[in-house]
């Protein structure tokens, strides 16, 4: 029913440190995608491939349906990119870098910039090395959003940012996200802000998609249950993907939440996990079932 | 791709000041030992060269550049015309150091076609060679690529300047000179651009 | 056109939002706070009200859909159905019986007799008589 606004097929990049092996990932249309894992999971390499910015080993990347390989200027037309790093220049002004961002971009509405301005409350005349870490996102997103692009990626976005601008940042997103051909990727170590307002969620660790699914998906089948260590036998640990163990008790996760149930419910406590539990957890597991 | 040069001269523009006061003062310091224009169309443009490559290094512009709607070809292209243009400028510098020898100064500072097409083909070749090297070492080696490109220069002025010598000493024809020194250097241009195209079209793009 | 509706929702609560949205949704319909025919706002408009993920708001209508409480116009969005008094009267009656079946098990855990459970019913329901 949905279209593909970004798909990532078979998707392999090999570093020292680490690699991303075989990666296929689709990212739906009219949606919030946001993309988890630890720092060093492979988010940033795998956004860095998609726009292109990256050379994989193998595989390949279609946005909008086209090659990012072959047709990578129509495709970022209609991208707003926001890292949190975003390498403007330093000695320029606000307004020198926009003049130097705009003309690249056939839609730009430079009222739309303006106001965009004035609601992040930057002024055209302040030099980038004098904005903040926080301020420097914001005029990225000012930017990202002035010519009416149809796909956000967002690369940690939210890192360095104060709690009350990320507030009001999921607010704009959800803004944007009332025109259902608007589509938004957002990869961030900190979950608690795709807690809410994520649709959809792609799971990465250690280079490889633990899972993309629907939040509601998600939480379907994942739950946190907690109780005595009496009650774990090997049946129970087979269903737990990872499992914190103290002498007063334990504190596991697992994706099958309703074969839990059927064998815990009334003896030990099961609840919906946060993004961050489901990440801590298999991070865990994983290092236990080597 | 017009935009990807223009940018490159905004972010330039207080180093062309510099530049603009560097022709002055050489170019009308009799004094100074390399009196021609060779200082103030051949030396401007590679210092144009190896400020924007160090402005992008600085500012790990190719981490933004990478996010626009461009076109890797476009990227490296745009590079290459920027040394035409950076010539113009030096060009025009060197009408204004002409004009302050002859109505200020009144000393006389000598202009050849000669000496202009040595200067601008001495330029385009430092191009040929520095470009491919600076996209195949990448960033991290950049200041070194830029030391090693000032050494680069002074061997091509030196060398070029003693064919120039010899040129006017057993009165070699000027003309196929003339003629073949600017082809030379666009083709070897273009080669270097083929090379540099392939380079960075197997790499990452990096901060 | 769309009259607010106040919808509360908890994180702390272990009923999955979607839940809770479509049972505060299905009270006001059957309590009559929602007429009949009434607009309903977007999911995705829900959704940025409400903070959360247009998939849930979407879940959570397709379940009111299913109960027959909502009908969904594609194009035009979602209105409270414009269902018979019978209809709602046996949702009621169902969500009463509900209520009922807790009383029951509660007082047992209690070790009430029915009877007693009765005699407590017709106590409540004199004293509500008083009060007017």
């Amino acid at each position: 029913m949905s279209n593909n606004v970004i798909e990532i097929h078979n998707l392999t990049k090999r570093f020292k440190q680490f690699s991303l092996e075989n990666v296929s990932l689709d990212i739906k249309q009219g949606f919030i995608t946001g993309l988890i894992g630890a720092n060093g999971a492979g988010k940033s390499t795998l956004i860095r491939l998609a726009m292109g910015m990256a050379v994989p080993a193998a595989g390949e990347v279609r946005i909008f349906g086209q090659s990012i390989k072959e047709q990578e200027a129509d495709i970022k037309e209609r991208i707003g990119f926001v890292a949190d790093d975003s390498h403007f220049y330093e000695h320029l002004t606000i307004r020198t870098m926009k003049g130097i961002y705009a003309p690249f971009y056939k839609n730009w509405d430079e009222t739309l910039f303006k106001r965009n301005l004035e609601r992040f409350e930057l002024s055209p005349k302040t030099k980038i090395k004098s904005l903040s870490k926080g301020m420097k996102m914001k005029f990225s997103l000012a930017l990202a959003l002035s010519h009416k692009a149809d796909l956000l990626i967002m690369d940690e976005p939210t890192a360095g940012l104060d709690p009350v601008f990320r507030r009001e940042l999921l607010d704009i997103l959800a803004d944007l996200m009332l025109d259902e051909r608007k589509s938004i990727l957002f990869s961030t170590h900190i979950t608690t802000d795709l807690d809410r307002v994520a649709d959809y969620i792609a799971f990465l660790h250690k280079g490889k998609l633990v899972f993309n699914e629907s939040k509601e998906q998600i939480f379907d089948r994942y739950a946190m249950i907690r109780g005595d260590n009496e009650l774990l036998d090997a049946d129970v640990r087979k269903l737990f993907v990872g499992i914190k163990e103290t002498a007063v008790g334990f504190e596991a996760l697992t994706n099958n939440r309703s074969a839990v149930e059927a064998l815990l419910s009334g003896h030990a406590h099961i609840e919906r996990p946060t993004l961050e539990d489901i990440m801590f957890l298999t991070a865990k597991g994983a290092a236990t079932h080597v | 791709m017009y935009n990807l040069i223009r940018k490159d001269f905004i972010a330039m523009r207080w180093y062309l000041l510099f530049v603009l006061g560097y022709a002055v003062f050489f170019g009308t310091f009799s004094g100074f030992p390399v009196f021609s224009p060779i200082m103030i169309i051949t030396l401007p443009a590679v210092m144009m060269t190896l400020f924007a490559a160090n402005i992008e290094l600085r500012n790990k512009t190719m981490m933004f550049v990478g996010t626009l709607p461009v076109r890797r070809k476009q990227i490296v292209l745009a590079k290459y015309i920027s040394i035409f243009l950076y010539l113009a400028v030096g060009l025009i510098l060197l009408v204004i150091v002409h004009l302050v020898n002859e109505y200020i100064i009144h000393q006389s500072f000598p202009i050849t076609v000669l000496s202009l097409i040595v200067s601008a083909g001495i330029a385009m070749t430092y191009s040929a060679l520095y470009f491919p090297i600076q996209f195949l070492l990448g960033v991290k080696s950049s200041n070194i690529v830029s030391f090693i490109s000032i050494f680069l220069m002074i061997f091509l002025i030196s060398l070029i300047g003693n064919v120039a010598d010899k040129a006017t000493e057993f009165n070699w024809p000027i003309l196929p000179i003339m003629i073949g020194l600017p082809v030379a250097a666009i083709i070897l241009m273009y080669l270097s651009y083929r090379l540099s195209l392939s380079i960075f079209r197997r790499k990452d793009m990096e901060g | 056109m769309v009259i607010p509706m106040n919808l509360i929702l908890s994180n702390a609560s272990d009923e999955p939002i979607y839940g809770q949205i479509v049972r505060q949704i299905r009270n006001l319909i059957l309590n009559n706070e929602l007429a009949p025919g009434q607009s309903l706002p977007s999911i995705r408009q829900l959704a940025k009200d409400l903070g959360i993920s247009v998939i849930t708001t979407k879940r959570a209508y397709e379940e009111l859909e299913k109960e027959g409480l909502i009908d969904s116009v594609v194009g035009k969005g979602s209105f409270v159905s414009g269902a018979n008094p019978e209809f709602i009267r046996e949702q009621r009656l169902r969500m009463l019986e509900r209520k009922m079946a807790e009383m029951v098990e509660e007082s047992r855990l209690l070790h009430m007799t029915l009877d007693e459970l009765i005699d407590h019913i017709r106590l409540i329901d004199d004293e509500m008589e008083e009060k007017g």
